[in-house]
């Protein structure tokens, strides 16, 4: 725990400081009236501040593929600011899987309620509105083409006449249709907008597409619940390059102190090998961003 | 549901222990108001022949009659005396999105509240006769936003008809508030939900669905239901299905993978024809590319016209059959749905009278088409927009600019932005001059494609960031009235102001139109010339349908008020200097004073 052994060499006084600094931080207003810009909340006043002890409220989505790596990481970035973990796990009836909203809204109303900082957020460009910030990322992954085909090394092995099936709205997705775009009519893949990574690992492995296009963490999720997508065979993107993505955690953007304490706590943990172990013991397909 | 059996319950305790206290009060009691007679004694059963030619003092159903007019032919206010209106009364809703449309029979008015709270007031006093509180699931309670509102209902024999947030249809019995009957349409969990309400045809209710974006595949639909048990009869796909001579225009897309198409506001009727009229949303996600029509394939049969989205499905209510369609916007990748009410007249066009369904869409175009065949005949512009380049006069086929077109990569341009030049707070229509009122927003989009949280299941349509801003050299001024003369197209009046336009508008046989917006101030025009007669202040953004009724003579004008639309929201981005309050969702009453 890089930036709690930092913290554990302070000066007595120094460390007190700090860590005093740090509560206030989340005790200033982390569920204040709306500002100027945030989503609208109904009675939003029924959300107060959080009467912070020394704690770390953090919310993990059981909805995001990586969630039981998020929060390992989580207790992680916790101890290393010397806090107790206090998590909220979003979305854990199965039921309500799919009911992801289509903005950021219910984002803001988990962090007026619930947490100070959300956990499984993909760094984005753009794509977030001003009242959040994200932290620096603690792992990088894939987005992976996968078939039943074991005679394709790449994508680019696949017959155009096959179509891929790539979940929606995912940054791969985007560059995957440039390069449609890109080419003459006949060297095209047709290209089918797929739900979710379950409904385009469904389609490949019923024939209805030739390769999916889903993000690497959410098939080594699927692969322990889906017998049937473990002996998918994952090919490589070329003629395309490997898309990826980083992920880190989200925060109101008031809570600039707080961010920067994540932050540090995250480079030290990736530092002293803490996330890469985290990642190494649940076989996860990601590595930490240096 | 068992909460109006709660309340009575609730209630009929109270009653035993007052009655004590009021018999000992004596004489004290009687200084206070005599109690009214039971409003509910003189309701009667709404017959079918109500719902056709509906007393001029009920306002019956989202548009008041089956023509779509949103018209009062109530006159006792009026250009003259409008300057007099006061408050009659006032009742505090539900905070939360409020754009609702009350229901009035008899003197008995019925308002949906925020979060699906049904009340039955008393019209002329505002007293609280029943409720119906909907356990709902704490999930969607969580969610809040917008799904919460619900923009109209539906009045029938003894029963009031709601559309619920969990995707359920409920027949409420109008004089308890019990619920006769509860059938669940679809599966909440999977994204499906209601924005809209039941509509009443032929002894059926008709409802259209929303949130179609999910994993599900076909997209959204309309269905038809016994208005006995909730029973569905039949089903009408709002996306072309294998097997749908349409269902090759998705450019090849299988079924799994095309979304949208919502159905998410209410229907029309011609009972001459016996036909239903319904507008069908945009497709999902909204940009084209995201979605796979486009690039457009060259296989032949194959086109990416993405049917039935952003258009008029004309269906027969007998057997749930589409007669015929008319899509206004193809493939369209803006979020510039056509998905409005349809109203219905008859007008002259080249000479002769045609029977029309006429409806505006996002872009502001109104566009007329012949209802019995769908041939289209004529449109016309209203706000500033750079989407449509050229629309053929005798087809009606639309030229897009090529350069509003958004492109993964690109920030373009498009104007208007996704919540629509017009969006879904209603036009209305004045058969006495033929006049058409318009509730109209100026802006523009940069727009580009984004992605956004991926790696959950899409429910959606953004997958773009929508900077909206003020069209090219604007004055500042958004919000927009117009009022268009539609037997011969020509403009009568526009009055402009710095507020979003976010409520209906409601023309009246009194020569005046009432119309509220962002601003939160709800004013009266002289219908003829766009003056204003008279405004108030309200609490708070005026975001729903107002109406005009009548009870023992006297004439009411209601129109609830309440922050948190997700339409208003993104209008009020363009004026950041207007603030509305968050919470303080009401129904206004106005009514001239009593001469008594």
């Amino acid at each position: 725990m890089a930036l709690g052994c930092c913290l554990s060499r302070c000066p007595e006084p120094a460390r007190y400081i700090s860590l005093i600094a740090a509560l206030c931080a989340w005790l200033i207003p982390a569920g204040g009236f709306a500002q100027s810009g945030t989503p609208f909340v109904v009675d939003e006043w029924r959300f107060g501040t959080r009467g912070s002890t020394a704690t770390l409220s953090y919310c993990i989505d059981a909805r995001d593929p990586d969630w039981p790596v998020a929060r390992d990481i989580a207790a992680a970035v916790a101890a290393a600011l010397l806090l107790q973990p206090k998590e909220f796990l979003v979305g854990d009836d199965p039921k309500t899987a799919d009911m992801s909203g289509e903005d950021m809204d219910d984002t803001y109303r988990l962090l007026i309620q619930h947490c100070d900082v959300a956990f499984g957020f993909k760094l984005v460009p753009d794509a977030y509105p001003a009242w959040l910030t994200i932290t620096r990322p603690y792992y990088r992954a894939a987005y992976v083409y996968v078939t039943t085909d074991t005679g394709w090394k790449s994508l680019a092995d696949m017959p155009v006449d096959r179509p891929i099936g790539a979940t929606i709205g995912t940054s791969a997705d985007m560059r995957l249709t440039q390069y449609i775009l890109a080419v003459p009519a006949a060297r095209r893949w047709d290209k089918y907008p797929m739900a979710s990574d379950e409904a385009a690992l469904r389609a490949v492995t019923t024939g209805g597409i030739g390769a999916a296009l889903v993000w690497a963490p959410a098939l080594w999720a699927l692969r322990r619940k889906e017998p049937a997508f473990v002996s998918l065979h994952e090919i490589q993107p070329t003629p395309l390059p490997v898309s990826t993505a980083d992920v880190g955690a989200i925060l109101l953007s008031k809570q600039s102190f707080l961010r920067s304490n994540i932050d540090k706590a995250i480079a030290s943990l990736t530092k002293d090998g803490t996330i890469a172990g985290i990642l190494k013991q649940a076989g996860f397909p990601g590595t930490p961003v240096p | 549901m068992a909460n109006a059996d709660r309340w009575m319950s609730r209630l009929r305790q109270s009653a035993a222990m007052a009655l004590p206290l009021l018999l000992f009060a004596g004489t004290a009691s009687q200084a206070q108001p005599a109690p009214a007679a039971d409003p509910m004694k003189n309701v009667r059963p709404v017959t079918d022949q109500m719902l056709l030619n509906p007393d001029a003092g009920d306002w019956l159903m989202w548009r008041r009659t089956y023509d779509g007019f949103g018209f009062s032919p109530l006159d006792q206010i009026n250009k003259s005396n409008v300057a007099n209106l006061r408050v009659a009364w006032a009742w505090s809703l539900t905070n939360g999105a409020t754009e609702s449309t009350p229901i009035v029979h008899d003197g008995i008015l019925y308002i949906w509240n925020y979060a699906d709270k049904v009340q039955a007031l008393n019209a002329a006093t505002g007293d609280l006769i029943w409720e119906y509180r909907r356990d709902l699931p704490q999930t969607i309670i969580d969610q809040a936003g917008n799904n919460m509102a619900k923009r109209n209902m539906a009045i029938y024999q003894d029963k009031l008809l709601i559309a619920t947030s969990d995707a359920h249809l409920v027949a409420l019995d109008l004089k308890t508030g019990k619920v006769d009957w509860d059938h669940e349409t679809a599966d909440w969990r999977q994204g499906w939900r209601y924005t809209a309400g039941p509509f009443i045809v032929d002894g059926m209710v008709l409802q259209g669905m929303t949130g179609c974006g999910n994993a599900e595949p076909g997209g959204c639909f309309i269905t038809a239901h016994d208005i006995n048990t909730g029973a569905e009869k039949w089903r009408v796909w709002t996306i072309a299905h294998p097997g749908d001579p349409n269902s090759d225009t998705w450019n090849g897309v299988p079924l799994e993978s095309r979304f949208g198409a919502s159905a998410w506001v209410a229907g029309s009727f011609d009972p001459q024809q016996n036909l239903v009229f319904y507008g069908v949303g945009q497709p999902y996600p909204w940009i084209a590319e995201m979605r796979g029509t486009l690039p457009a394939k060259t296989a032949p049969g194959i086109s990416n016209t993405a049917l039935y989205s952003d258009s008029t499905l004309a269906i027969d209510p007998a057997t749930g059959k589409v007669k015929w369609y008319h899509q206004y916007l193809q493939n369209d990748t803006w979020d510039l749905d056509y998905v409005y009410e349809r109203m219905l007249m008859d007008l002259p066009f080249n000479g002769k009278t045609r029977k029309m369904v006429i409806t505006t869409g996002k872009l502001g175009i109104i566009e007329a088409l012949d209802r019995t065949t769908g041939e289209w005949l004529w449109a016309k512009e209203t706000v500033p927009q750079n989407v449509v380049s050229h629309i053929d006069p005798k087809t009606g086929e639309k030229t897009i600019n090529q350069a509003a077109i958004p492109h993964i990569g690109q920030t373009t341009v498009n104007c208007p932005a996704d919540p629509g030049g017009r969006g879904w707070p209603a036009t209305a229509y004045n058969p006495k001059t033929e006049t058409l009122f318009l509730p109209l927003n100026e802006f523009c989009s940069n727009t580009t494609p984004t992605p956004l949280d991926p790696g959950q299941a899409y429910t959606g349509g953004g997958r773009a960031i929508f900077s909206r801003t003020l069209v090219p050299h604007s004055d500042g001024n958004v919000g927009r009235i117009d009022a268009i003369k539609l037997s011969d197209r020509s403009n009568v009046w526009s009055f402009r102001e710095r507020g979003p336009a976010t409520g209906g508008v409601l023309p009246t046989a009194g020569g005046v139109v009432f119309e509220g917006g962002w601003d939160r101030i709800f004013r009266a025009f002289d219908d003829t010339t766009g003056k204003v007669l008279w405004q108030l202040r309200t609490n708070n953004a005026i975001n729903g349908f107002p109406v005009a009724y009548s009870v023992n003579g006297r004439e009411y004008v209601a129109v609830s008020v309440g922050n948190g639309s997700s339409h208003a929201k993104s209008l009020a981005t363009l004026t950041p200097e207007l603030t509305v309050p968050d919470g303080g969702s009401v129904l206004w009453v106005f009514a001239l004073p009593d001469k008594k």
